[in-house]
């Protein structure tokens, strides 16, 4: 039942889009990630086809963050006095949010171990049948932050896996906590349906789209240094975040602008969320309202509250300061 | 002029007096009587029932009059304070005081004597000082000029008590027969009438006023010593609160003592009874003039409990850390540690220096002016910076931090301000709050929270951690891996011992013949003992371990019950000798298990394992398990194909290499007979099917072996089961659509096969991502 009202939905979004994307074939060129967006915002519980102009919308955000990522990752590295931008230059960005430092150096650790495991599958796989495969070449890399006063005495430290224990199980909650989420949204997927959405949680900006991505980025019109492909994945991986915060952000942002027409308009309405709607339903009671797709407003609103970041230093002082864009 | 005149008529009727000498029989006291009559005469003060009332109040008056003109200083001090203009005045002054209201007094005589007089002046500019408290404030100065100025006046204003007629007279009396008693000599040897005496003394007087013109209300009573001010008798009484004021501010102690907050005394007031209040009337009056430094005070001090002495510890184990990091660099580097100019000592050191052993009390009272605030959010600062690890900073980068945090308070008090002026009525004061934090950067009060969690006690159990480990680090590298203990023992840790360089006896024999060379007691010297164990350069006399002989007999009797049987038939078996573990051949020593290239251990060992870890603990450590070992399985794997298909391929060009030889062969010896032909050619197969045995072999062997991958992955997943009940029920909300026997090892099956098994089972509506595979970015 439900599925066939998605594709009902998916039909007349589908026909909207066409209707949109005809006046806007000449700056395709500019959009380059609609599809992977648009599996993004699938994934975080946006309709299968949103809006054509609320993908773009939000392709525009994550690009114009994307630049103001790296302009400050840039100056970061200016100020280090190194001519490279590195990892630990983003990581400083995004420093105050524990939790996403976290998933990112858990996220990094585990590429380094695919990448050995790799190396060592592809090069000298044949010539070491008989050996013990060297555990210690999968051990996870450790990314290190030099900010962190802890790492200032590592040189004498062995190396020593149980350190970051309580990071990594915080990291690890939260990932579990997605992955509640993710099966919450599923759960009523038929099996064809699953397959599509686990084809788009793999999604990316930049997973063997690099180049496109640089393109897309037009990364050297901003900044001298040319970023490697380290830093790319770390965009892709904090571009996938945006989209996340702006999806979730702007879901909320409808929720709550539906709430309250309904209490405006005085009429009651079953909630939008399903879970919610299957708890109180009867045999006869109407069918569920359908999910309607993010509008661009809703986009708007959620990027507006997302910018809300108080600047307390600047209280008091008036003037017309730029006030710099922060970050998602 | 009125004293003028007064004083001309006193001129001449003393010289009336010193003619008639001895003529006048008057008694002493109406005579005296009769002069401050006639003194008082033309006074406004004149009272005749109050004798000196006159003499009082023209010079109190003189007083005042000259000190309410003593401009610019005396402005302040000329009216009231009015409540507009300090709001909070008459909370701190509870007895205010100015000249009007003297003035007032004086019209209405309620002075009695120059002490109560002197009172109310002194008065004026106590409460001047204790209201503006900041030391810069400039009513200070002017306090103090009037002060000094008033001193300067009231020298020279007799210390007359107003008294009625019938009571003076008798008081004169009394101080008449006083005197006499104490100086009966002088009034025998003298036969001078006690008129004369007077009238003397008055002449005496007289005269040395003639040489101070300017000193006229100095008449005929000489300035007693004792008539110094003083200054300390003027004693405000401290008030008496209302019992209702009393418990608000109870009430408030005790909510403060919740926060961490220093404790105030309660009502201590350094103005009121201070021994040392004299000290702000001098001019260059300074409070750290005397050495006494601001964490002095016990207010200012950092208190003992909650956050900040976690912070504290936090400094202390930062700073042993870094310590022991430049001994182990030292170490490293084979510098002495003088060089780098630490001593173990330091920190303690430290510590004893920054506690004050002043009293509190002996310390000049504590006023902080914006100054002074200032230091000492310096101070806060600095341990704030401390605390994130520099341990020093220069003074402009801590000036500017400690800027920018007073920025921050005064924002923090603007915002409050406004809040409470805009939304004061439409607000409950937790939501002007909430909102000013908010608006200062705390955008939700778990902020705080998490900062004390993760910043103060997190941060410190790191500490704590990295110091443990740099401890074992440190002594790993000083100690031989012999036991150093003995060794120090060993050592002769008497100076002396390595002065008179008799030390090498003890020490068994030389190892680099340094003592041979003379140079065994330099060498000593010049290396740090710590870090070069003595043993290399001197050798030692410890005795080698010996492989101890085995007395069975006496062993198996050692042994407890329970294992006699056990050894006795062991000893039996091997005919009559029990042979450590260590001396036996390989092949019968006991069995270990081998980690197989799996990297799995299997399930024997791990029934060894103890169930003492906590339930999220053995859930993370199973995931890390699985996890690693599910890459080195998939490593394994590809291993594994790699190694067929290369064997394969041996295979075919050995074969290919053969019939290329072989065909060779038949053109060289194609002329050869056909018997040798005939045997060729069954060497040939027989090679072949030798070739293809082994082939086959080959892949059985293979094919054993995943199998027995497969089986121990099994056995090993099921025993982790069984093994951690705990780890299942925690991981159950993921996996709890899965049936027993995939769900098990649904993390080690790649996407693909787990669609492929979702799409068999249709019955099943949602699945566990393994974070590995199935999303690239987000996890």
């Amino acid at each position: 039942m439900n599925q066939t009202q998605k594709t009902i939905a998916a039909d007349k979004n589908n026909k909207d889009a066409k209707d949109i994307k005809a006046p806007l074939d000449k700056d395709k060129s500019k959009y380059r990630y609609s599809s992977e967006i648009q599996q993004m915002m699938f994934v975080f519980g946006e309709v299968p086809e949103p809006l054509q102009e609320t993908i773009m919308l939000v392709e525009d955000i994550v690009r114009s963050q994307v630049v103001e990522i790296i302009i400050q990752a840039a100056a970061q590295a200016a100020k280090r006095g190194s001519r490279y931008m590195s990892a630990e230059d983003l990581i400083f960005l995004i420093r105050h949010d524990r939790a996403k430092v976290n998933r990112l150096r858990t996220y990094l650790s585990w590429k380094d171990v695919r990448k050995n495991a790799k190396d060592t599958g592809g090069n000298d796989g044949a010539e070491e049948i008989m050996e013990e495969p060297n555990a210690a070449k999968a051990r996870k890399m450790k990314v290190k932050l030099s900010w962190e006063l802890v790492n200032s005495f590592s040189e004498f430290l062995n190396a020593d896996s149980d350190e970051d224990d309580e990071e990594e199980l915080e990291a690890y909650n939260d990932s579990i906590q997605r992955l509640k989420d993710a099966d919450e949204i599923t759960r009523a997927m038929t099996r064809d349906e699953y397959v599509h959405y686990s084809e788009c949680r793999q999604a990316s900006f930049t997973y063997r789209k690099a180049k496109r991505f640089r393109e897309w980025a037009n990364m050297s019109a901003y900044i001298d240094m040319k970023p490697n492909d380290d830093i790319i994945d770390i965009l892709g991986f904090l571009t996938f975040e945006m989209v996340s915060t702006l999806t979730e952000t702007a879901l909320r942002v409808k929720q709550d602008l539906d709430r309250e027409q309904t209490i405006h308009k005085g009429i009651k309405r079953p909630r939008l969320n399903n879970r919610n709607f299957n708890e109180n339903s009867y045999l006869f009671s109407p069918p569920p309202p359908e999910q309607t797709a993010l509008q661009p407003s809703h986009i708007h609103e959620a990027f507006r509250r997302l910018q809300m970041v108080p600047q307390p230093i600047k209280n008091f002082r008036g003037g017309l300061a730029r006030t710099k864009v922060s970050l998602i | 002029m009125s004293t003028k005149m007064n004083n001309n008529k006193i001129k001449y009727l003393l010289e009336a007096l010193e003619q008639k000498k001895g003529e006048i029989s008057m008694p002493k006291n109406q005579l005296q009587l009769l002069l401050s009559d006639i003194e008082a005469v033309g006074s406004k003060w004149k009272d005749a029932n109050r004798v000196g009332q006159a003499q009082l109040y023209e010079a109190a008056e003189f007083v005042l009059n000259t000190l309410r003109g003593y401009t610019p200083y005396c402005d302040p001090f000329q009216k009231k304070v009015v409540q507009k203009e300090a709001p909070d005045y008459y909370k701190i002054i509870e007895h205010p005081m100015d000249f009007t209201q003297i003035a007032k007094k004086l019209k209405m005589h309620e002075y009695n004597n120059k002490q109560e007089f002197a009172d109310d002046l002194y008065l004026i500019y106590s409460n001047c000082l204790k209201y503006n408290s900041n030391p810069d404030h400039i009513f200070r100065e002017y306090a103090r000029a009037m002060k000094e100025k008033t001193d300067e006046l009231l020298v020279n204003v007799r210390d007359i008590t107003i008294k009625s007629r019938e009571e003076f007279l008798a008081s004169v009396d009394q101080e008449q027969e006083d005197e006499q008693k104490i100086n009966p000599s002088i009034t025998e040897n003298q036969p001078v009438t006690e008129n004369q005496q007077i009238a003397d003394s008055l002449v005496l007087n007289d005269e040395a006023q003639e040489e101070n013109p300017q000193d006229l209300d100095d008449i005929n009573v000489p300035v007693p010593e004792e008539e110094q001010i003083v200054n300390d008798s003027i004693i405000i009484n401290e008030s008496d609160d209302d019992e209702e004021e009393a418990e608000i501010d109870r009430e408030l102690q005790e909510i403060l003592s919740n926060f961490d907050m220093p404790k105030y005394p309660d009502r201590w007031d350094p103005e009121i009874n201070n021994p040392d209040r004299d000290k702000f009337f001098e001019p260059g009056y300074d409070p750290s003039a005397n050495n006494s430094t601001l964490d002095q005070y016990p207010q200012l001090q950092f208190p003992k409990r909650g956050t900040a002495l976690m912070i504290e510890n936090n400094i202390q184990t930062l700073k042993r850390s870094r310590i022991l990091h430049s001994k182990l660099m030292a170490a490293r580097q084979n510098i002495p540690l003088s060089h780098l100019g630490i001593t173990e000592t330091a920190p303690e050191e430290q510590i004893t220096n920054t506690k004050p052993n002043i009293d509190p009390r002996n310390l000049p009272p504590l006023m902080l002016n914006s100054e002074g605030a200032f230091e000492s959010t310096k101070r806060v600062v600095a341990k704030l910076c401390q605390h994130a690890g520099f341990e020093a900073t220069s003074h402009t980068a801590l000036t500017i931090l400690t800027e920018v945090a007073q920025d921050y308070f005064l924002n923090l008090g603007k915002t409050l301000r406004t809040y409470i002026d805009d939304y004061g009525k439409k607000m409950t004061p937790e939501e002007i709050v909430t909102h000013t934090l908010y608006e200062n950067g705390v955008t939700s009060i778990n902020k705080i929270e998490s900062y004390v969690k993760n910043d103060i006690i997190r941060y410190g159990s790191k500490l704590r951690d990295i110091h443990n480990r740099l401890e074992t680090t440190y002594k790993e590298a000083l100690a031989s891996p012999e036991n150093h203990e003995t060794e120090e023992e060993s050592f002769p840790d008497t100076e002396d011992a390595f002065m008179m360089g008799n030390f090498g006896e003890d020490l068994g024999d030389d190892f680099f013949g340094f003592r041979e060379l003379g140079l065994g007691s330099l060498v000593v010297s010049i290396f740090p003992c710590n870090f070069i164990p003595q043993r290399l350069f001197l050798g030692t006399n410890k005795p080698k371990p010996q492989i101890k002989k085995t007395n069975e007999e006496t062993r198996k009797n050692s042994q407890i019950g329970l294992l006699r049987d056990f050894f006795r038939n062991n000893m039996e078996e091997s005919g009559g000798k029990l042979i450590e573990d260590e001396f036996l051949p390989v092949k019968q020593r006991n069995q270990r298990p081998k980690v197989p290239p799996t990297g799995k251990i299997p399930p024997q060992s791990k029934r060894l394992l103890k169930p003492q870890l906590t339930a999220a603990a053995l859930a993370e450590k199973k995931r890390k398990r699985e996890r690693d070992a599910q890459i080195a399985e998939e490593k394994e794997r590809a291993k594994r194909l790699k190694a067929e298909e290369r064997a394969k391929k041996q295979a075919e060009k050995e074969e290919a290499k053969r019939l290329k030889q072989l065909e060779r062969e038949a053109q060289k010896k194609a002329e050869m007979e056909a018997k040798e032909a005939r045997k060729a050619e069954q060497e040939l197969q027989k090679r072949l099917a030798q070739e293809a045995k082994e082939a086959r072999k080959a892949e059985a062997e293979a094919a054993k072996k995943a199998a027995m991958e497969n089986k121990k992955r099994k056995t090993s997943t099921k025993t982790g089961k069984s093994k951690t009940p705990q780890a299942e029920i925690s991981s159950t909300p993921v996996s709890r659509k899965h049936e027993p026997d995939d769900g098990s090892d649904s993390e080690m099956v790649p996407l693909a096969q787990r669609k492929k098994r979702r799409a068999e089972s249709s019955g099943r509506t949602a699945i566990v991502y393994s974070e590995n595979y199935t999303s690239y970015d987000g996890l």
